[in-house]
């Protein structure tokens, strides 16, 4: 069984919500409604760079979700696309939805000419990384933060 | 030790290159006057996200930072990224590196970003002993589908 691949659209806030909110519990990082109504904003802003995509089932329900947006790549002279959140209903899982998702984000990148599709997973998420070792390269960059 | 850390301006532009070649250099990568021009570009025009930082002793530029701001979807905020620093050959153990830094972090302060983040390379043991001086090493994984790569390969 495959999945389909579509931009979410504006009329589609509480089916976004219900998803989003699921990767939120999953990252124990709770979707507040505050920050719900800010991330909708970003995805249904044209001047704002956050794009959000559904994959659908064979009914055209959604059961997956992506967010990406371009990056500038100074040492590379390019620009990339950064995954910021993947998310699959547990129940969808091992049907394809997680590769179609990415898989279209590649064919997104790559049409428009960008250099790479680059995203972080945590460590212990082994289900996601079995995924990504199939789909994409394991870098060697170590990730920094430094809260202000 | 006079080293200061202002942002980049118009005259900069050969020694702000001369710099960034050896960053470039140090990274394995090539360094065209096209990307160099591109990148410069960038930087100058108020328009554009990515912000570049000297750290300059006297009329020496001998250090820079390059970062721009991200959003951060399921923080609901935005984070401010650094791409790029690097600080002279001769100067380093002096602390430069550490002053680009909390300018980087002033900067995000001031704009009441949620994050200060970069990524090194897992084998860059000097660099790492200052970053881990000043920020946390995050447990994240970094994944890639390197376009670039698979264009090359296409048309080898």
């Amino acid at each position: 069984m495959t999945a389909d691949v579509r931009r979410v659209e504006d009329n589609e806030f509480f089916t976004w919500l219900d998803l989003y909110a699921g990767y939120g519990e999953f990252y124990e990082t709770p979707v507040t409604d505050e920050k719900a109504l800010l991330v909708w904003s970003w995805i249904t802003d044209p001047e704002n760079g956050l794009e959000a995509y559904f994959a659908v089932d064979e009914d055209g329900t959604p059961i997956g979700l992506a967010h990406v947006r371009e990056f500038a790549r100074p040492l590379d002279g390019s620009t990339g696309l950064y995954l910021d959140d993947l998310f699959v209903l547990p129940d969808a899982r091992g049907e394809g939805a997680g590769t179609a998702l990415l898989e279209q984000l590649r064919d997104v990148a790559k049409e428009r000419g960008l250099s790479v599709v680059r995203w972080i997973t945590a460590k212990d998420n082994q289900e996601a990384r079995r995924l990504y070792d199939r789909v994409a390269e394991k870098t060697k960059w170590v990730t920094y933060d430094l809260v202000p | 030790m006079s080293t200061e850390v202002r942002p980049v301006k118009d005259g900069d532009f050969f020694a702000w290159l001369d710099l960034y070649a050896k960053y470039a250099e140090f990274y394995d990568t090539e360094l065209t006057d096209q990307r160099a021009l591109v990148l410069w570009s960038w930087l100058t025009d108020p328009d554009h996200e990515e912000l570049g930082f000297v750290a300059v002793d006297g009329d020496r530029v001998v250090g820079l930072a390059h970062v721009r701001e991200f959003a951060r979807p399921l923080e609901g905020d935005r984070g401010l990224f650094l791409d790029d620093l690097y600080v002279v050959d001769e100067e380093r153990g002096k602390g430069v590196g550490h002053q680009l830094i909390a300018a980087v972090r002033d900067l995000a302060e001031e704009r009441q970003l949620g994050v200060v983040q970069w990524i090194t390379a897992n084998d860059n043991a000097d660099a790492q002993r200052v970053y881990d001086s000043v920020a946390n090493k995050t447990g994240w994984v970094t994944y890639e589908i390197d376009l670039a790569a698979a264009q090359n390969a296409e048309t080898a």
